[in-house]
């Protein structure tokens, strides 16, 4: 296997890997802040990913579209789900971890339903703008312009939320009401409301992050389900609320997969789960995470 | 000396040994399918109600015994006694392995550890195609000629869940199961008297995977098949469901929730294409207005309490630490 | 510690007890008509992936029902008695599907059951139809065991099935210069057997055949970049896919980046409307579609009379899923009129041998008496742009009859027997 073969493989597995880390940030940061884990975290990718056909269909598959659809749909999505956040979530911060596991749950299959009640059942897909339909030469060989799109689009928003995170004071007073509540609340920081941005920001990432996959290929309202469950691996590998965790990890899955399929072409996804199984065993709490106290 | 439990009791037995004559045979299916549910759903309740730890990964054990019972009849044709036998069995086994690493957490990395196991284990009875026939499932499983037919078939079920009903009230309520209860109320004081808080809770998991374990054999052998999605994370949260809104303080809790989610289930599918929007939208409501489930709340207004919004002292562990 | 479960067993026992009396108990209070209508109940997967194939066999399943309710119902010995349909979504899940045949059966009191898209489903409905004596019509799953070595006396099915793909695909592709193949299929009971029987059928037509790779994406992947790279540096001449559905969207749209339309022949199994249509101006020209109706063609008088039918009641152009809905309806009318009455076993013995008029893609299909398929057969097009449709069509479109490409009947009693 010639050395261009692997390293045209391997950028198969940096897009691959910016994908999951696309739909794994937000459940990450929401994670590692409001501690809880979003199984709706999918359904925001899968209605971020509607969202965004309805809009690039309506703006005719233009490329101003698809950039006005990157601004807004996202955005839309995220403001919907964090209106159910302050309606709904908010009343279980307090509350035993098992009834808002259930509560997400619930708005993951409503999520799912709703997208076939309002866009049909049939399989779509957006059109992909004018500006992509080239591709780049590397060694030789055509590689799709929009992955390179995409894998820096990843690292951008990377660093944006990096910088977010590292470097406001937005990011500190976050940062606090992670580590501790109540100290925070006592702080006179508003927690509930640095707990809904953290959510909308990780709302956010996730709905875009269906809106750049949007135009890749062929969605069904299930989508949601898959993707949660590989966010919550790449999430657990990463170690919860660690953002380069996530990337590195996302990374790692993404790769795994992309060279698996050339060892072992049908237990490919299995590798994945077996990376998975050897850090629940040797550092439960992922790779990046903060050990828990193991009694 | 007939106490009202006893009472009510000889009533519920006396009501379903009855049912097959007078029910239609679609019934008698339905009521053996949620018998086993209800089995599957105690098991959970012993790690999730009297243990506090959120398990998400339960159904990890019933597609074990599934599949236990549905190889050993299929591929090294066992008699049934056996393989019957070996499923629960074989369940426990993954239990005592998965608690042993979970066991130690608790809160929101309980309920991450053992949903990653239980995919793993999903993923594998999912992709070993030439092991487990992957998501072809195995189909075909011989029943053996006494239990053939809907009627025997559901009297087999109930005797078994009433004898796993008598067991699990044996151990719950016994200095073992009051352990448990301690450990949940209040896991350090029990280590400062000296029991050995780890031990109990693996043992508790693995009991708990046991009776799992037999409600996934018994459903194989309802429907003679068994498919890898008897282990996908979805029916694990389907059972927590059960158990929250049955209500996990009370003993039936989990036998009513899952009666009544069951049967929600078929008939609602049967009304709308769009059951998963109803379902969803009945776990919101569930979770903000009655926390301690139907039992919880039937209880509370029978008493003149005034609702109790925090669980009937639950676990003691803040929101997912 | 008293536990205080008297109250609550009382109360929660009722609220069980309530339930069950309240809920069901047929509420289907039918008027003493002097006919009472046939039931015919379907078990079908309407969700996840398959929801548009599922609906669109049963709405051309409709199409021919309502033709047939509107002239007053189907002929039997007691006269005329129209139809009803039962529905029921099983989500891709069999022992839910199994569930539903037991409703449908037991409780619903149907006739017969029609459906069946997903292979698994059908194994293990199958299995319950063949225990409890319950015909079941299979007018889309396509696993061939299902009527090979699994068949029996219950099961019929009017679609081509995935041994007939495989052999339809090879004798067209036998006579073709390529000999160097690679394969993309989806990593499940469907996408293993297609590629099974297409690589039984090539070694035995093509001398030279050689399988250079194989890729296994699991339904429903968001990303196909590994396999394509994978698939490119195996450098195949020609490339094999049953990939179907949004997977087989995401292959096509991915893969055009990469250039692998350039680089090898694509043949794609089930590539007709219902990959086209959703793909609209982003499909790729020259890529080899097979499809059992290939929308333009053909361009018979009964065709368009299907057409304009099923877009009055849908508002949609069919697809050749409508047209297997169709066909297994024509089936069934026919083997009810001939057999006089909806009894098990006569209608059972009027529908073996029993031979209709189609549309597409040849004059008419017939059921085989030994294992209860249907001589079904597929064409095969050339992805082309077109001037008047928002889609791509099929030209030199080629069929392929279903007959030639079906096991023979001695091999399959070989195997059930065996299989004993």
């Amino acid at each position: 296997m010639s050395s261009e073969v692997l390293f045209f493989q391997f950028l198969s597995g940096l897009t691959t890997g910016m994908i999951y880390f696309l739909i794994a940030a937000g459940l990450t940061l929401i994670l590692g802040v409001l501690k809880i884990m979003n199984f709706a975290q999918g359904g925001i990718y899968m209605l971020g990913a509607y969202t965004a056909y309805t809009f690039m269909k309506q703006f005719g598959g233009t490329n101003l579209g698809f950039w006005l659809t990157l601004i807004i749909a996202p955005t839309a999505v995220a403001v919907f789900f964090t209106l159910l956040e302050v309606l709904l979530m908010r009343l279980f911060y307090e509350k035993v971890a098992l009834y808002m596991l259930l509560l997400t749950y619930g708005i993951l299959i409503v999520a799912y339903d709703l997208a076939r009640m309002i866009w049909g059942w049939i399989i779509k897909t957006a059109p992909m703008p004018p500006m992509f339909h080239r591709s780049v030469e590397i060694f030789g060989r055509p590689f799709p312009l929009y992955n390179v799109f995409l894998i820096i689009m990843g690292f951008f928003l990377f660093f944006l939320i990096w910088f977010l995170i590292r470097r406001t004071t937005w990011g500190k007073m976050m940062r606090a009401a992670a580590d501790d509540r109540e100290m925070t609340a006592s702080l006179g920081l508003n927690v509930p409301l640095i707990f809904s941005s953290v959510f909308a920001l990780g709302a956010w990432i996730a709905a875009m992050g269906g809106a750049l996959v949007a135009p890749m290929g062929g969605m069904a309202a299930d989508m949601g389900i898959d993707a949660g469950i590989i966010a919550f691996i790449v999430v657990v590998i990463a170690g919860l609320g660690s953002l380069p965790g996530a990337l590195l990890a996302a990374f790692i899955c993404g790769e795994v997969m992309a060279f698996g399929i050339l060892i072992l072409p049908e237990l490919a996804i299995a590798f994945i789960y077996l990376v998975l199984v050897v850090v629940l065993i040797l550092r439960p709490w992922g790779i990046f995470g903060k050990p828990v106290i193991i009694k | 000396m007939l106490t009202k439990t006893k009472f009510w009791s000889l009533i519920a037995l006396g009501f379903f040994a009855l049912f097959p004559i007078w029910a239609p045979v679609m019934w008698n299916h339905l009521a053996t399918e949620i018998f086993i549910i209800a089995l599957f759903a105690m098991s959970l309740n012993m790690i999730l109600g009297r243990g506090g730890l959120p398990s998400f990964g339960h159904a990890c054990f019933y597609c074990v015994g599934g599949y236990t019972v549905a190889m050993l009849m299929m591929k090294l044709r066992l008699p049934f006694g056996i393989a019957m036998i070996a499923a629960p069995i074989m369940a426990a086994i993954f239990a005592a392995i998965i608690g042993y690493f979970s066991v130690r957490l608790t809160g929101i990395h309980f309920a991450i550890l053992t949903l990653g196991f239980s995919q793993l284990v999903w993923a594998v009875a999912h992709k070993w195609y030439g092991f487990t026939k992957g998501d072809d499932g195995i189909t075909g499983i011989p029943v053996p000629q006494a239990l053939q037919g809907i009627i025997p078939y559901y009297y087999f079920v109930l005797a078994i869940l009433i004898a796993c009903l008598a067991l699990i009230w044996i151990i719950q309520n016994s200095p073992f199961g009051s352990t448990i209860v301690a450990i949940r109320e209040n896991r350090e004081r029990v280590t400062f008297s000296g029991l050995k808080v780890w031990h109990h809770l693996w043992l508790n998991f693995t009991i708990g995977g046991f009776f799992a374990g037999l409600a996934g054999s018994l459903l194989v052998l309802l429907n003679r098949a068994v498919f890898p999605d008897f282990g996908y994370w979805t029916k694990s949260a389907g059972v927590v469901l059960m158990c929250i809104f049955g209500g996990v303080g009370v003993f039936i809790g989990p036998i009513i929730g899952a009666a009544i989610i069951t049967l929600l289930e078929h008939y609602i599918a049967i009304y709308t294409f769009y059951w998963q929007f109803a379902l969803g939208c009945l776990i919101i409501v569930l979770v903000i207005f009655l926390p301690g489930g139907i039992c919880g709340y039937i209880e509370n207004k029978l008493r003149g309490e005034k609702k109790i919004t925090e669980e009937i002292s639950y676990a003691s562990q803040s929101g997912g630490s | 510690m008293k536990i205080k479960i008297s109250l609550a067993g009382l109360m929660g026992s009722a609220i069980v007890l309530a339930l069950l009396l309240a809920i069901p108990g047929d509420v289907l209070a039918q008027k003493a008509k002097a006919l009472p209508p046939i039931k015919i109940g379907i078990p079908q997967s309407l969700s996840g992936m398959v929801s548009d194939y599922a609906l669109e066999d049963l709405e051309g399943f409709r199409v021919k029902i309502d033709e047939v309710n509107e002239k007053g119902g189907v002929r039997t010995k007691e006269g005329k008695r129209k139809i009803e349909l039962l529905v029921r979504d099983d989500m891709l899940k069999p022992d839910v599907a199994v569930k539903n045949a037991k409703e449908l059966i037991l409780e619903r009191k149907c006739d017969f059951l029609v459906g069946m898209i997903s292979s698994g489903v059908l194994l293990a409905v199958s299995e319950w139809c063949r225990e409890n004596k319950v015909l079941l019509w299979a007018w889309d799953a396509r696993t061939h065991h299902a009527t090979q070595g699994r068949g029996h006396r219950y099961l019929f099915r009017s679609a081509g099935d995935t041994w007939m793909n495989g052999h339809a695909a090879a004798s067209f592709w036998k006579d073709q210069p390529y000999t160097k193949w690679g394969f993309i299929n989806q990593d499940y009971a469907y996408g293993r057997s297609q590629y099974e029987t297409f690589t039984i059928a090539m070694k035995k037509m093509k001398p030279g055949f050689t399988i250079v790779t194989e890729q296994w994406p699991k339904l429903g992947s968001t990303d196909f970049t590994p396999f394509i790279t994978a698939l490119m540096a195996a450098a195949p001449e020609a490339l094999y896919t049953t990939l179907w559905g949004t997977d087989a969207m995401t292959f096509i749209k991915q893969a055009k980046g990469y250039g692998l339309f350039d680089k090898m022949k694509v043949c794609g199994l089930f590539w007709g409307m219902p990959l086209l249509r959703p793909m609209g101006a982003e499909m790729v020209e020259g890529v080899y579609c097979m499809t059992e109706w290939p929308f333009v063609y053909p361009g018979s008088r009964e065709n368009k009379a299907f057409m304009d039918a099923y877009r009055n009641r849908t508002g949609q152009f069919p697809s050749d899923y409508s047209v297997l809905g169709y066909n297994a309806a024509t089936f069934v009318v026919a083997g009810i009129e001939k057999a006089g009455t909806v009894n098990t076993e006569p209608l059972i013995d009027a529908l073996e041998g029993i031979s209709i008029k189609t549309i597409a893609p040849a004059k008419t299909i017939t059921i085989r008496k030994c294992d209860h398929q249907a001589d079904y057969g597929i064409c095969m097009g050339k992805s082309k742009k077109s001037p008047e449709w928002p889609w791509f069509i099929l030209e030199d479109v080629v069929v392929i009859p279903g007959g030639p490409t079906m096991r023979p009947c001695e091999e399959i009693m070989a195997e059930r027997a065996k299989a004993k």
